[in-house]
């Protein structure tokens, strides 16, 4: 607990000093050190502040003092008695004992640029598995792991990669509120060592917050093959941060940095001292007049540093404005920033938030000169050149498109292997299970409900698994942000920005990630649109689907028709970006820099990693929410088992199976069989008519008819709203239970090719042009729940999930019903 | 009939699990990461 919380009269230990700077050297000399006891003795009469005994002597505290020490209880610690201490007293020596157990608890942040190998480094130190790829904003909220280091307990958080720490993204904001909020004991900066000088950036603004930092110089061995010379001691010492050269990828120096990270923490670094940056003596003088009107609110600056918050505030920086807002002397604050701001800016003719900036750039240069020299060997560089050709003014876009086109009859035709042996691994069980199961409703259940509604989904892994080889292989080599860049200039004529693409092409793999990836996009504007445009993107949950309805109604060119319902996703995105550009967010667009990384090559194991990830999520899913919702599905299409004529027709197919064995010859026989069949057809049919879900597919079937669409897959449609996964379990379900005579024991493709309007006609239900209205539909209408729970997460308000839901679904409506009336005009 | 029983004790489990589902997932979304050290227990 802190200690602030600690009630009167108890005694606990000290664990931690938090806080920073002048406060923790107060309080140190006062005699709050790890391991001491500390007693709270009395309280003020407002419960503000407290007094404490430590050491022999009452010191007063005020409780967002105290707050920042961490402590230990008696009865904390008899908590965390183990099994060998049953039957130790909880004696002064064992709270100790245990305050120096928790005391090796490290909290530490890792921050740094986007695509500066962070994750990579994380889940090399954590042995953890989270996503990394060659692009900027992988990793969109933070991620903790923990791990032991040479007896020490390392609580390691990932955040989000951010150039600097002003509040001009989210993600620079939320991680700047991090550092602040949850106060870790070390922060990692990761470096790119090939990119030192804008890096560094970063760096210059930890050094103005005054937390412990350690450098960890990643990518170190691109550096070394350049044939650059880098005194990174020296310039350990110049910034007063220890560095650790490290190479992620292959777990370099991992060691080492956390060796140095523990020595900070206990505070053994000769290196770590606070430096200030000078900004030259204008900007120093204004810089010392708000920080001492800022110091007189001692309960922040115990938190915040007080030259950061001077330095933010003279850069204009908005989140800085608002925490002065609580200080008591904010409007005394205000008009003297205002004062400085204009004469720092009429003295120097330049902005000020421009000036600090320069001014940081110029410590950073200075700093490489003397530490950094570049080696003789200057080869062409790779990546230029392989740019050359790939976002080449004419080539780049055909380069892509057949990127792109490789990707979908990959996708396809590499699939249709592995899904062929899956899909006769499924039909085969159904057949075993039918034949060794006596009749019952669990035999329909396990058979009907099971097999055919989770093996209707699992049998398209390999092409979901084929779809996530070719993203990763995107994101890693680096082209992913080629490919942002290649149709930037057509993204500003839709409205948006080449960075808002990145986002769009995740969402072929899932739209709740593409959507929460949106972050790294600076304009609010920009950023609500490329949201409400994503979901158009096909998922991965929506590739069985068209896998299943192509491969029965388009069989000739199945690759094709599915690279032309993801192309028309992107045209509907397009324009529907144009439409609410033109409408609903008419702002001008904020210019911004993209990110161009270098090419790197993949690995085989990020991309087995990525993959293998993918395929447990999918499995995890398959035996959790699209097994229930099979079942589910199943039940309310079952039961009530009796209806009007079911009597009659029981009585019909006694009467004929009692002649069976009368007949004397085998076509009589034969007849008399086919009749039982037809029966039995009439039974199915009538019963699933009227069962539950037949009756909620009659009662939406009046909207669906117009799109040639009948009740059954209706109902595949709303069961889609869980997930769409759930659309082909539910026709796995549904079509499989309308066991036709001749259609018995077929796969699923087959069944959907076949299946005729109504037992009477011969009109098949799936025609080409209700199979593509039927994809427009899935493509267009309202996505899954989690892509809706995504919309107002990121948007903050439900307005933008709803707004979704309404328009998405009108929208699917309406294209499918011009599709109908455009091919019923030219058929 | 035991088999008949047996599938609608199934059902009723799926029905009991998918409301569970439900419940987690709103729960999830309520659920705030607060100040507990740094050890972030929400996603």
């Amino acid at each position: 607990m802190i200690l602030s919380e600690l009630n009167i009269n108890d005694k606990a230990v000290i664990v931690k000093i938090k806080g920073r700077g002048a406060f923790r050297k107060r309080i140190t000399e006062m005699g709050f050190v790890k391991g001491k006891i500390v007693k709270a003795i009395k309280r003020a009469p407002l419960n503000d502040p407290v007094v404490y005994e430590i050491m022999g002597y009452e010191v007063t505290l005020r409780n967002s003092e105290a707050s920042l020490i961490e402590v230990i209880t008696e009865t904390e610690a008899l908590k965390e008695i183990t099994n060998t201490e049953q039957n130790i007293l909880v004696t002064e020596e064992f709270l100790i004992q245990k305050a120096s157990e928790k005391g090796k608890i490290i909290n530490v942040v890792l921050i740094g640029n986007p695509n500066c190998g962070k994750t990579t480094l994380f889940n090399h130190a954590s042995n953890s598995h989270e996503h990394v790829g060659n692009y900027s904003g992988v990793t969109i909220d933070a991620k903790s792991a923990i791990f032991k280091h040479k007896g020490y307990e390392i609580n390691v958080v990932d955040l989000p990669g951010t150039y600097s720490l002003s509040a001009y993204s989210p993600e620079e904001l939320y991680v700047r509120n991090y550092i602040f909020d949850e106060l870790p004991d070390v922060v990692i900066n990761v470096i790119d060592s090939s990119n030192l000088e804008r890096n560094l950036y970063l760096t210059t603004q930890l050094i103005d917050m005054d937390v412990k930092v350690v450098i960890a110089l990643n990518m170190f061995d691109e550096l070394e093959k350049k044939g650059d010379k880098f005194d990174f001691d020296k310039f350990g010492a110049m910034v007063g941060f220890p560095v650790a050269p490290t190479v992620s990828s292959r777990g370099r120096g991992i060691f080492n940095l956390f060796d140095k990270v523990i020595e900070l923490y206990e505070d053994n670094s000769k290196i770590f001292r606070h430096i200030h940056i000078n900004y030259g003596n204008n900007i120093e003088d204004n810089i010392k007049a708000i920080q001492e009107k800022i110091k007189i609110n001692k309960n922040i600056t115990d938190k915040f540093s007080s030259r950061f918050l001077a330095i933010k505030l003279l850069e204009k920086d908005k989140n800085a404005i608002n925490i002065i807002e609580q200080f008591n002397n904010k409007e005394e604050i205000i008009n003297a920033l205002k004062k400085r701001i204009s004469l720092l800016e009429s003295n120097l003719d330049e902005d000020s938030e421009t000036l600090i900036t320069d001014a940081k750039y110029g410590f950073i240069a200075g700093a490489l000169k003397e530490t950094y020299k570049d080696g003789p060997d200057k080869t062409i560089n790779k990546s230029k050149i392989i740019d050359t050709f790939i976002t080449h003014k004419v080539f780049g876009f055909p380069i892509f498109i057949i990127f792109m086109w490789v990707m979908f009859q990959a996708t396809f035709t590499l699939g249709k292997f592995p899904m062929n042996w899956i899909d006769n691994l499924v039909q085969f069980s159904a057949t075993w299970l039918n034949k060794i199961l006596i009749d019952s409703s669990l035999k329909d259940l396990l058979i009907d409900g099971i097999i055919h509604g989770v093996g209707g989904v699992i049998v398209f892994l390999p092409n979901i698994l084929i779809l996530f080889f070719f993203i990763s292989l995107m994101e890693d080599t680096g082209y992913l942000a080629r490919a942002a860049f290649i149709v930037d200039k057509i993204m500003h004529k839709i409205g948006l920005h080449g960075k808002s693409f990145i986002p769009l092409i995740m969402g072929f793999g899932c739209n709740v990630p593409a959507i929460m990836s949106t972050r790294t996009i600076e304009s609010r504007n920009d950023r609500i649109l490329t949201i409400l445009i994503n979901p158009f993107m096909s998922c991965s949950a929506r590739l069985p689907i068209y896998i299943l309805i192509i491969g029965a109604i388009f069989p000739s060119h199945p690759g094709n028709v599915l690279f032309l319902i993801y192309v028309t996703g992107i045209l509907i995105a397009a324009l529907m970006a144009i439409i609410f550009k033109k409408t609903i967010f008419k702002a001008k667009d904020i210019p911004f820099v993209m990110e161009l990384p270098p090419y790197r090559m993949p690995t085989l194991k990020n991309i087995t990693k990525h993959m293998w990830s993918k395929a447990m999520q999918y499995l995890k899913k398959m035996s959790g929410i699209i097994l229930i919702a099979s079942i589910i599905i199943w039940a309310l299409g079952y039961f009530p088992r009796e209806s009007k004529n079911s009597s009659n027709y029981k009585l019909e197919k006694q009467k004929l199976e009692s002649l069976i064995i009368k007949q004397n010859s085998v076509d009589s026989m034969k007849n008399v069989k086919f009749k039982i069949y037809e029966i039995e057809n009439k039974i199915r049919a009538e019963q699933l008519e009227n069962s539950y879900i037949g009756k909620i597919g009659k009662f939406i079937e009046p909207v669906m008819r117009p799109l040639g669409f009948d009740w059954r897959m209706g109902i595949s449609l709303i069961a889609g709203i869980s997930g769409k996964e759930i659309v082909v379990s539910t026709l796995g379900v549904l079509f499989q239970a309308d066991n036709k005579a001749n259609l018995s024991n077929q796969t699923l493709i087959y069944k959907i090719r076949e299946t005729t309007i109504n037992e009477s006609s011969n009109k098949k239900l799936f025609n080409p042009i209700t199979a593509l209205s039927y994809l427009i539909f899935i493509l267009v209408y309202f996505p899954c729940i989690a892509v809706i729970a995504a919309i107002k997460k990121e948007t903050g308000t439900w307005k933008w999930a709803v707004f979704t839901i309404f328009y998405s679904t009108t929208l699917a409506w309406l294209l499918a019903f011009m599709v109908q009336i455009t091919g019923n005009f030219f058929k | 009939m035991i088999f008949d029983i047996l599938s609608i004790l199934i059902v009723i489990f799926a029905v009991i699990a998918a409301i569970i589902l439900i419940i987690n997932s709103l729960k999830r979304k309520k659920n705030k990461c607060g100040n507990n050290n740094g050890n972030c227990s929400c996603s």
